[in-house]
């Protein structure tokens, strides 16, 4: 009976492993989705409204999915520290900061490009360098689904498959 | 007529310097910082210049700021700056950095000076900033005490133009005569429309005067003045209409368009004297026509400024 018990767990177990690994990559996927929508609605208020940075960041916070939400609330909140750092600063941190977006690090340096823009030049230098930011994470979008359809199965099975093994090794 | 105002130093003047002190980069701030409570409230300007201390002006003339390791100024401590005025929203002010300054919260402005960037002949943007002058809002409520009674027309104001060289304390006294002209103070309470294309009168921030411009006044600010004078005529019936700076011929066409509607005029211009206004093509129409028919002349710098109302008269000009 323990032995049984013993071998349900470690199949549990194994398991999880993989579906939490695959679950990452189904995460990244999201996360790269809702940066991407989250940058085209900015550029869409930069080009209709022209409101102040604060603004702007606001009504993009408020229209944009988790987890790229947090980025645009985090640069409102922290636009008020401007004189101590600068806006690209605050941009390149909030990229940082939040666990979530999953970012690979060639992902922060296309942010960090950005932010050196945003808040600096015209408007339209500014939806440019927007434009460039949403192609560039884009083609990182379709290399993470791709990843996920590639790998999501083979971690998936992986972890059940290796279960399974040390289960019937224990019974 | 000649009267003496004393400019009052208040808190409130000290306040608004390190409001405007704070607009500088955190290596800058502590030479302002640390000037005296008096010296905070009788500023005028805080100005940085690429390769110099940053300095304040006083009544006295500029003094120079200790900074960090007393180093100067430095390109990126001026884009630092202009950042922080702008809230990093260039493109929401880029119209007024192609005039050459922009007004912050609090109704400061800050002048920029450099390389300016030319598309057609026409200013696009500043690209490489060399200098910026950030000119310290003054509210000094009671400044135009006594001006409402002596202007023409019984205290209707008339057209009236007030006369001071630059940084001579116009803006200000423009401001507490509009305030005791909506208020009602010596006088009946007015409509008073203000075209504040500059922003300095209002500082209007989120739809808000930070400035006390009275009960009855409607403020029309980031407009070019001629439009606004304009518009503010059409949409909100004015008894007044007052302007800052009149300097170019659409503002003057303007003004002689809403004088002819019964509408009394208040503006100002840069000029030592009637006699310096009237060098100028464009104000000799106006008094010609009569649009202007009175000056007040601002003299003196600093706490103790004067002023005096003299009548407008082209006597061999019209």
């Amino acid at each position: 009976m323990l032995r049984l018990a013993g071998a349900l767990l470690l199949t549990a177990g194994a398991a999880g492993v993989g579906l939490c690994a695959a679950g990452q990559l189904e995460e990244r996927v999201k996360s790269l989705r809702s940066l991407v929508a989250g940058l085209e609605i900015l550029g869409r208020e930069l080009a209709f409204r022209r409101a102040a940075m604060p603004e702007l960041m606001e009504r993009t916070a408020c229209q944009t999915e988790e987890p790229a939400r947090y980025l645009f609330a985090y640069c409102r909140e922290h636009l008020e520290e401007l004189g101590e750092q600068t806006f690209g600063a605050i941009w390149a941190q909030a990229a940082e900061e939040e666990p979530g977006l999953l970012l690979a690090q060639e992902e922060r340096a296309v942010l960090a490009e950005l932010g050196e823009v945003l808040g600096r030049y015209d408007a339209d230098d500014q939806i440019a360098a927007l434009g460039r930011t949403v192609d560039a994470l884009r083609v990182c979008l379709t290399r993470a689904q791709e990843e996920r359809r590639r790998l999501g199965r083979v971690y998936t099975a992986l972890g059940v498959g290796s279960g399974a093994m040390l289960a019937i090794l224990l019974l | 007529m000649l009267s003496t105002m004393i400019v009052p130093i208040r808190e409130e003047a000290a306040e608004r310097f390190s409001q405007a002190a704070s607009l500088l980069p955190k290596g800058l701030r502590q030479g302002a910082e640390r000037l005296s409570r008096s010296d905070k409230a009788r500023a005028e300007e805080l100005r940085l210049r690429i390769g110099r201390l940053p300095t304040v002006t006083l009544p006295e003339g500029e003094i120079p700021l200790a900074t960090d390791g007393g180093q100067p100024v430095t390109s990126e401590d001026l884009r630092l700056t202009l950042e922080i005025a702008t809230q990093a929203s260039a493109h929401a002010v880029l119209d007024r950095v192609r005039e050459g300054y922009v007004t912050v919260r609090g109704g400061h402005r800050v002048g920029l000076c450099g390389s300016a960037v030319c598309e057609n002949g026409v200013i696009r943007t500043i690209g490489t900033l060399s200098s910026l002058a950030i000119r310290i809002a003054k509210e000094v409520p009671g400044v135009a005490e006594g001006i409402r009674p002596l202007l023409k027309e019984a205290g209707a104001v008339g057209g009236t133009v007030i006369l001071a060289p630059p940084g001579g304390g116009k803006t200000t006294l423009l401001r507490d005569l509009i305030r005791r002209i909506s208020d009602g103070i010596e006088g009946p309470p007015l409509r008073v429309g203000v075209a504040d294309e500059r922003g300095e009168l209002a500082a209007m921030f989120h739809g808000t005067p930070m400035n006390d411009l009275g009960a009855h006044t409607d403020v029309l600010d980031g407009c070019p003045k001629a439009e606004a004078l304009t518009l503010l005529l059409r949409a909100m019936t004015p008894q007044v209409l007052a302007a800052d700076e009149v300097a170019s011929a659409e503002d003057a066409a303007a003004l002689e368009e809403a004088s002819g509607c019964g509408t009394a005029l208040l503006c100002t211009a840069h000029a030592v004297n009637p006699q310096d206004l009237l060098r100028r093509p464009l104000f000799q129409r106006l008094v010609c026509r009569g649009v202007l028919t009175q000056a007040v002349v601002l003299t003196g710098r600093g706490g103790t400024r004067r002023w005096r109302l003299a009548g407008l008269e082209g006597d061999g000009l019209c």
